[in-house]
């Protein structure tokens, strides 16, 4: 690994993911420095769940190269692609997406259990403690309140200490209050570990907690906005 | 996996794995089965001819193969042999045993033998002593004659007084004469049934079968087969039908599980979808759904294993007690067959899963972030090709089985089924679109919101709808097909015998046959213008089946002088008149490859192989066996001397002929119906046993599919009742829907079914008409359509009324 490499969390090289006919990304070249908090903005259509699936090794480009702490996804087989997520890459989901069956524990530990390894006790009650939940461990999914839900989801996602953690409108099925305790959490994470953090949203409110805030538009990064405020978002929003 | 695909995969594990045991009851059976050793009890060998024809036969492609049939008569041994097995070291004596019918003018059937045979048993004296004239015999207690009483026996012609010299009270009921009386009224000189070795301190067999070359040297429980024929013959039926049924029983499981498996992935295909998002490997998500398999697989395998013992046992006696296996035919239970299934059904449903998982890495890791997977109704190209390339292959069959008949056709039919089942199973859902449309527009006209509501939902989830129409269609076709085809064959086997009588009057016997002077005496009466008597047998010979050779036991008649005039089998080359010599008449199927005048080389019911001159070629090959004999060459070369039945032209008055015998009767044409042969008896029961079987199996992985399918509509019906639909119209939509995929299934089905057993009756008749009773085919259809109905509907109803105010779960 270069040290160039490793100082990018993730880049993308003239990336291009085509759906029949539908170019959904178009020769997108960006990169992700490490430790930081970038969100990604676009209205419906514009790409940014392509881009999202894309950057995160979840989907493979048409054209172009995606690299996840310096390793060429666009190469690896769909096993070793999947290996390199789990060890490098977490996810946060609209709708939390943790299994039913499962207790709180269990799910946060899944990653690492997939892996075929046993959870670090002091780095999960460490993850565990910073999300608030060290008192619902054995609780079921359906136990817990929406905010719970998706401090157990962003547990989940820390639990491999991942390069990057993509989060997809993680706030978009909260109430404002609750939205704001999730965001304001993964601030906190950023700040206190040097997390690098992607959040896809079209919430100009969540837009103005990230460092710098990047606009999607027909497949096509338009702008970028470094140390936006909510306001200034939210205009640049309007003028797509 | 969830409740409802774990119960539905138990469930048909379970049945598959009784299904298949009980058929591994069946084969051990038969591969251990030998008739009890009675009648030999005390003897330390028994010598026999060979009771199996083998040849070699040549086959397309790899050469000429070998292949074996057992007989049905008993191939003679001559006595000559008896010296040289009598100079072996350590045989004490050797019996030539004799058997042929005895009937006492009381009715009571009886087996005749010399006085020598009783030690072989031993049957012992408990009154009197052993015949020692010539008109003396010793008969068993239970015919209640008293020593020194005075019985008639008829044997060869008409009943002769015989004096009761002692009873014996042991065994069977039989009448012992003194040897030289039973070699006569056995009449065969110079040879005897089996030659029993005697010997106290036990004797070499392999010195034996040196002393008696040719011939076989049974000991221990093989004996068994020397007493009672009918066993060994059955053998390799039993062991083809355990194969078949069993094979069925697991190609069955394959479908139900798969299907289910299938189904339960695609239901579950978020919770897989999220799993690889979270960074499962497609092998760690695969190996998963193996182990839940496995979980509901070693259970029900061990489950079914053990009910398997139960149903293999239950299947044996009502086999027995029908008659389509000799009584002998015992029944050996052993943990094996329950084993052998536990362990091939849990490896079936594991490979099953492993296939349906492989589907696994279509799941795309996206899939969890979407809401759910829409099914795509577009089938991808190889479907629609290969589903075009079965239903060519069956529509050619169905042209090569109209233009060919018998056993070729019969042949080409089941490949027809098939091929046809295969073509609806690749494109089922593009049936059910086309099923959705021409059934959609009905529904709607009878209900116009439900009905739009039904067509709708079932077109939109093609695929789904192709994998319940396939089941329905697969039950309907193959249930109607196995049902019917065996009434259209048993039904075309009467006519033809029926319509091929051209006797006035035929005499039967109640007793085991009619003495061959019956017939004689019957020629003298005035006014009878012909007489033909009649004697079935078996013989084996290589037809042509498909371009093959294949060496058949074929269903043969000895018919004597006037068969022109009695019997009309419908000739179609040569003259029936010319039948006498050494010639024969074939069946249209069995002539295939010869010409009048060609020699025909076959097997006589003994064994004896001749060369025939086809002198006939007839139509009626049901009715009147494959293979029409001489009576003489047949009678030479039977077991007993005595006739089946005696055909009659002439208005005379039989009666007093009849008299004059024990146990013969005169029937009139119309009161005389030939009995199914022992194969179609046979194949009857096995057709009602494949189709209860074969055909619950399938609706019962048709009702599991569609209740687990219907279950997971759950969110779809809460959505309906909240935009609006009440219960009433929810289920009513569900009734609608079912009544469009399952009338397609049911309609595909019964086309199969229909287009095969039009082919079928063609080829066996002549005519397009299967015979089929309409109460069973409603029966049929109602019973699977039903119960699919019922497995729609009845989870949906329970699912509504939870929910009295509607929420999305």
């Amino acid at each position: 690994m270069t040290a160039e490499a490793t100082a990018q969390a993730v880049s993308l090289d003239a990336v291009t993911r085509t759906y029949g006919s539908v170019r959904a990304l178009d020769g997108v070249t960006w990169t992700f420095p490490r430790g930081g908090f970038t969100a990604v903005m676009g209205p419906s259509g514009s790409g940014k769940s392509t881009f999202l699936h894309c950057a995160s090794g979840l989907d493979r480009p048409t054209a172009g190269t995606v690299r996840i702490g310096g390793v060429d996804i666009g190469r690896l087989s769909e096993t070793k692609r999947t290996r390199l997520r789990r060890e490098r890459v977490g996810y946060v989901f609209q709708d939390f997406n943790l299994i039913p069956s499962m207790d709180v524990e269990q799910n946060i530990t899944l990653p690492i259990r997939l892996g075929g390894a046993a959870a670090e006790p002091a780095w999960l009650a460490e993850v565990v403690r910073r999300v608030g939940l060290s008192d619902r461990l054995r609780h079921r999914p359906s136990e817990l309140s929406g905010g719970q839900q998706q401090r157990a989801a962003l547990a989940r996602a820390l639990v491999t200490r991942p390069e990057v953690v993509f989060a997809d409108e993680p706030t978009g099925a909260l109430d404002p209050r609750t939205a704001r305790d999730v965001l304001r959490l993964l601030r906190e994470t950023v700040d206190a570990t040097g997390q690098t953090l992607v959040l896809v949203t079209h919430d100009p409110m969540a837009a103005a907690w990230a460092d710098s805030v990047l606009f999607l538009d027909e497949g096509r990064i338009v702008d970028e906005l470094a140390g936006p405020s909510a306001a200034a978002v939210a205009a640049r929003w309007e003028a797509l | 996996m969830k409740k409802g695909a774990f119960t539905g995969v138990f469930v048909a594990l379970a049945f598959a794995s009784m299904l298949v045991g009980a058929c591994g009851v069946l084969l051990e059976s038969a591969w251990r089965a030998h008739a009890p050793v009675e009648r030999f009890g005390a003897a330390a060998a028994v010598v026999t001819g060979p009771q199996s024809v083998e040849t070699r036969v040549e086959q397309l492609g790899d050469g000429p193969a070998k292949q074996t049939r057992p007989l049905t008569e008993r191939a003679r041994v001559p006595l000559s042999t008896a010296d040289r097995l009598r100079a072996v070291p350590g045989v004490e004596d050797v019996i030539a045993d004799v058997s042929f019918p005895v009937l006492a003018d009381s009715g009571r059937s009886m087996t005749g033998h010399g006085w020598a045979s009783a030690v072989l048993r031993p049957y012992e004296l408990s009154a009197g002593r052993p015949p020692r004239e010539a008109d003396e015999v010793v008969l068993s207690r239970s015919a209640g004659v008293a020593p020194g009483g005075v019985v008639r026996l008829q044997v060869n012609g008409t009943p002769q007084p015989y004096r009761v010299a002692g009873l014996v009270s042991a065994g069977p009921d039989a009448a012992f004469f003194t040897p030289e009386t039973a070699a006569a009224l056995y009449g065969r000189p110079g040879q005897a049934d089996v030659l029993a070795v005697l010997a106290d301190g036990g004797v070499d067999a392999d010195a034996l079968r040196q002393a008696a070359p040719g011939l076989t040297v049974a000991t221990g429980p093989a004996r068994g087969d020397a007493e009672d024929l009918s066993v060994a013959s059955a053998r390799r039926d039993v062991l083809e039908l355990g194969a078949s049924l069993g094979g069925g029983a697991l190609m069955t499981a394959l479908l139900v599980v798969g299907g289910l498996i299938v189904l339960s992935v695609r239901e579950r295909a978020r919770e897989f979808a999220l799993l690889r998002a979270v960074g499962a490997t497609p092998w760690q998500v695969r190996l998963q759904l193996m182990r839940e398999t496995r979980n509901a697989g070693v259970p029900a395998a061990l489950l079914g294993g053990l009910g398997s013992l139960a149903l293999g046992a239950w299947m044996h006696t009502a086999m027995v007690d029908r008659g389509v296996l000799p009584a002998g035919f015992g029944l050996s239970i052993s943990p094996l067959p329950a084993l052998a299934a536990f362990a091939v059904t849990l490896l079936v449903a594991i490979l099953t899963a492993l296939v349906a998982s492989l589907r696994l890495s279509r799941i795309r890791p996206v899939e969890a972030l979407g809401e759910s997977a829409v099914e795509s109704a577009v089938l991808p190209r190889w479907r629609v090709a290969s589903g075009a390339v079965f239903l060519a292959l069956g529509l050619s069959t169905l042209g090569a089985s109209v233009t060919t008949s018998g056993a070729t056709a019969v042949a080409s039919v089941g490949g027809l089924v098939l091929s046809l089942i295969i073509a609806t199973a690749l494109l089922g859902p593009a049936a059910a679109l086309l099923g959705n449309r021409v059934l959609g527009r009905a529904v709607r006209l009878v209900s116009p919101v439900a009905g739009r509501m039904a067509q709708h939902a079932s077109s939109s989830a093609a695929l789904r709808a192709g994998s319940v129409i396939t089941p329905v269609a697969l039950a309907i076709a193959f249930a109607g097909t196995q049902l019917f085809a065996q009434s259209t064959i048993a039904h075309a086997t009467t006519v033809q015998a029926a319509d091929g009588n051209r006797a006035d009057q035929i005499l039967v016997s109640s007793g085991p046959g009619l003495p061959r002077e019956a017939a004689e005496a019957v020629r003298r009466v005035p006014g009878v213008t012909a007489v033909t008597p009649v004697k079935r047998t078996t013989v084996v010979m290589t037809v042509r089946e498909m371009g093959e050779g294949a060496l058949r036991s074929l269903n043969a008649q000895g018919v004597g002088a006037d068969a022109a005039a009695t019997m009309d089998p419908k000739p179609s080359a040569g003259r029936l008149d010319d039948l006498r010599g050494d010639t024969v008449a074939l069946s249209r199927d069995a002539a295939d490859g010869f010409r009048i005048g060609s020699a025909v080389p076959l097997w006589l019911g003994d064994g004896t192989r001749v060369e025939l001159r086809l002198v006939a070629v007839y139509e009626r090959g049901l009715g009147f066996g494959d293979v029409l004999l001489p009576h003489d060459l047949v009678a030479a070369h039977s077991a007993t001397n005595l006739d089946d039945h005696v055909l009659v032209r002439g208005d005379a008055d039989l009666r007093p002929v009849a008299a004059a015998y024990s146990g013969v009767r005169v029937l009139d044409r119309a009161a005389f119906g030939a009995d199914l042969s022992r194969e179609l008896r046979l194949q009857g029961f096995v057709s009602l046993l494949v189709v209860a079987m074969i055909a619950g199996f399938i609706v019962i992985g048709l009702v599991t599919t569609l209740a687990l399918a219907t279950a997971a509509r759950r969110r779809e019906f809460a959505l309906l009742r909240l935009v609006g639909a009440t219960r009433r119209q929810v289920l009513r939509m569900l009734r609608l829907e079912a009544v469009i995929v399952l009338g397609t299934g049911a309609v595909i089905g019964s086309l199969i079914a229909a287009v095969t057993l039009t082919a079928l009756a063609t080829a066996v008749t002549g005519l397009p008409l299967p015979q089929a009773d309409p109460a069973s085919a409603a029966l049929l259809l109602l019973g699977v359509a039903g119960s699919g109905a019922a497995a729609i509907v009845i989870p949906a109803r329970t699912m509504l009324r939870r929910h009295t105010s509607p929420q999305i779960p």
